[in-house]
C-alpha cells in the first residue's frame, strides 16, 4: 500500500522510501530526460527530486496524491534547471503564450502520396523522441506528462496547478505542434501515406 | 472556422474522451464525411501509439544511488554538530521562544530562560542517563561551547528539529533536557535525523526554507511574503531559500499559522547576512522548526 509506505518513510524508514523511489523512478526520470534532453542531467535531476521529496516528506499533507506532489516537484526542478541553463544563454521565456489566439496549424494530409520507406518501430520512437526534444519546454512538459507518462488530465491539472480547460488546451496545442514537427521530418507518418503539403494557420 | 479546422482542434480532446456530447457528435459526423480529417485522426492515434513506447529505462541501480546520497547528506549535515549540541540547548530554545514560536508542535517542551551553563549541565546529566544521549560526545561539548567572536563565519545559531511528524527527533526533544526521553530505536540510529543545536550568537538574520510550490499555492506564497524583505534568494521552484530578518520571520510565522500551515515547512537558522544559502559543503545544516 502506497499510503503505508509514505507513512513509514515519514517516520524515517529508508527501505519504505526506497520502494517509493522504485515505484516512481521511471516516470520521474523520463520527465527529467525529456525536459533536460540530457541523460546525465536527467539522472542528476531525478536524484535531486527524490532527495528533495525525502526531506520534504513530513510536510506532505496528503491533500493531493503523492504522485502528483512528486511530479510537481519534478517539473518544478526541471523548469528551474532550464532557467539556470538559460541564465547564461539569454534566451526567451521558457513558456510560450498558451492563449486561444495562438496559431493552430492544420496538418494537411495527402492521401495520394505513397510511402517512400517503411520504418521500424524503434526508429519511429527515436524520431518521436527527437521531435519532442525540439518542442519548447512547456510543450515538452505536457507531452511527457500526458502522452509519454500517461497521466490523466486531472493528475496533470494537479501537477501543474492549473484547471482542466488549460490542460486540454495545452495538450491540444502541444500535440498539434508535435504532429507538425513529425510531419516535417518527412518520414514519421510515411507508413501512413502522409506528408506535409502545406499548412493552414488559424488565428482566432 | 472551417469544419476541418474545428474538427482538427477537437481531435485531441476526442481521442482522450474529453469532448462533451455535442462536440463528440460533431467530430463523428464530420469524420464520417471527411477523409482528410479521418487521416488526421489516424495520424494522431499513430503518434500516440509511438508516444506510449517512448519512455526510456532508468539506469540500473538508480534507487540505490538515491538512497546512498540521502544517507550521505544526512551524515554530512549532522555529524559535525553532534558535539556542540548539549552546551547550546538552552540558548537555542530561548532563541526559538524569542522568535515567537508559541505554537510549537505538541511534544516540544520549552525551557526558555534557562541559563546556557545550567542547561548545558542539565543536558549532560540527561546524557549520562544513557539512551540516545550516549550518541553525543559529552566531553567534546564543553570544549566546543559556542564562541562569540563577532566574526561572520562563527555567527550562527541553529536548532534542528527535523522529521517532526511522528519521528524520533521530536520525541527526543520531549523533555526539558531535550534528550532524556524516547531514545532513538537502535535500528534507526544511523538513519534518523539527529536533533542538533548550536549556540545562537544573536545573528540578525534568519534563514528560512519553504517547500514553496509543493506546499503553498502561488497566491498563498504571495500573501505570505507581502511586505517582507527577502535577501539572497536561492534555490529552485520547489524549495526556495531566503534570508529574512527575525522580525519578519515572526510575521511569517503568524501568517503561516493563519494559513493553517503552522511551521511544518519552515526552516530557521540565525546566520550572518552573507551566509551561503545553498552550499552543500557548508558545515552546518539549516535549522528546522517543524
Amino acid at each position: 500500500m502506497e499510503s503505508q509506505l509514505i507513512e513509514q518513510a515519514k517516520r524515517g524508514d529508508s527501505s519504505a522510501f526506497e520502494q517509493l523511489v522504485k515505484q516512481y523512478e521511471k516516470k520521474v526520470y523520463n520527465i527529467a530526460l525529456r525536459m533536460s534532453r540530457s541523460h546525465d542531467d536527467a539522472l542528476d535531476i531525478s536524484q535531486d527530486v527524490f532527495i528533495r521529496v525525502f526531506r520534504s516528506l513530513s510536510g506532505f499533507k496528503e491533500e493531493s496524491s503523492f504522485s502528483t506532489w512528486l511530479f510537481r516537484i519534478t517539473t518544478n526542478i526541471c523548469i528551474d534547471h532550464l532557467r539556470k541553463q538559460e541564465r547564461g544563454e539569454k534566451t526567451v521565456s521558457l513558456y510560450q503564450k498558451d492563449e486561444d489566439g495562438e496559431e493552430f496549424e492544420l496538418p494537411v494530409v495527402d492521401l495520394t502520396a505513397s510511402p517512400e520507406q517503411h520504418y521500424e518501430r524503434k526508429e519511429l520512437v527515436e524520431i518521436f523522441r527527437r521531435c519532442v526534444d525540439e518542442l519548447p519546454p512547456d510543450q515538452r512538459e505536457i507531452i511527457v506528462l500526458r502522452d509519454i507518462n500517461g497521466l490523466s488530465y486531472e493528475e496533470i491539472a494537479q501537477t501543474l496547478d492549473c484547471n482542466l480547460g488549460t490542460v486540454k488546451s495545452r495538450i491540444n496545442r502541444a500535440r498539434n505542434r508535435l504532429q507538425t514537427g513529425l510531419l516535417a521530418t518527412g518520414n514519421f507518418f510515411s507508413n501512413r501515406k502522409s506528408n506535409t503539403v502545406g499548412k493552414e494557420v488559424q488565428a482566432k | 472556422m472551417s469544419d476541418c479546422v474545428k474538427c482538427a482542434r477537437l481531435l485531441s480532446d476526442y481521442v482522450d474522451q474529453q469532448c462533451d456530447g455535442e462536440q463528440r457528435e460533431f467530430v463523428e459526423r464530420h469524420l464520417s464525411a471527411c477523409p482528410d480529417c479521418t487521416e488526421r485522426l489516424a495520424m494522431l492515434l499513430s503518434m500516440l501509439e509511438v508516444a506510449a513506447e517512448a519512455p526510456e529505462p532508468v539506469p540500473e541501480g538508480f534507487s540505490g544511488v538515491v538512497m546512498k546520497r540521502i544517507d550521505e547528506s544526512k551524515r554530512r549535515r549532522f555529524m559535525p554538530m553532534r558535539f556542540t549540541m548539549m552546551a547550546a540547548a538552552a540558548i537555542a530554545l530561548v532563541f526559538i521562544w524569542r522568535l515567537g514560536f508559541g505554537n510549537l508542535p505538541k511534544g516540544i517542551t520549552m525551557t526558555a530562560g534557562s541559563a546556557p551553563a545550567s542547561a548545558s549541565s542539565k543536558a549532560m546529566d540527561a546524557a549520562t542517563g544513557g539512551g540516545e544521549a550516549a550518541l553525543f560526545g559529552v566531553e567534546e561539548n564543553t570544549e566546543s561551547a559556542p564562541q562569540t567572536d563577532g566574526g561572520n563565519g562563527s555567527e550562527k545559531g541553529m536548532m534542528r528539529i527535523e522529521g517532526f511528524m511522528g519521528s524520533n527527533i521530536v520525541r527526543s526533544f520531549t523533555s526539558n533536557s531535550l534528550l532524556a526521553e524516547a531514545p532513538l530505536a537502535p535500528e534507526d540510529e544511523d538513519d534518523a535525523y539527529l536533533p542538533v543545536l548550536e549556540a545562537n550568537n544573536n545573528g540578525r538574520y534568519a534563514f528560512i526554507l519553504l517547500v514553496q510550490d509543493s506546499v503553498l499555492s502561488a497566491e498563498q506564497s504571495a500573501a505570505l511574503f507581502d511586505g517582507i524583505s527577502r535577501f539572497g534568494e536561492e534555490g529552485d521552484a520547489a524549495v526556495r531559500y531566503y534570508l529574512v530578518s527575525l522580525e519578519d520571520l515572526e510575521t511569517l510565522q503568524v501568517r503561516l499559522t493563519e494559513q493553517g500551515l503552522t511551521a511544518e515547512s519552515l526552516e530557521v537558522e540565525v546566520v550572518s547576512k552573507d551566509y551561503p544559502l545553498v552550499d552543500e559543503q557548508a558545515p552546518y545544516g539549516a535549522v528546522v522548526v517543524y
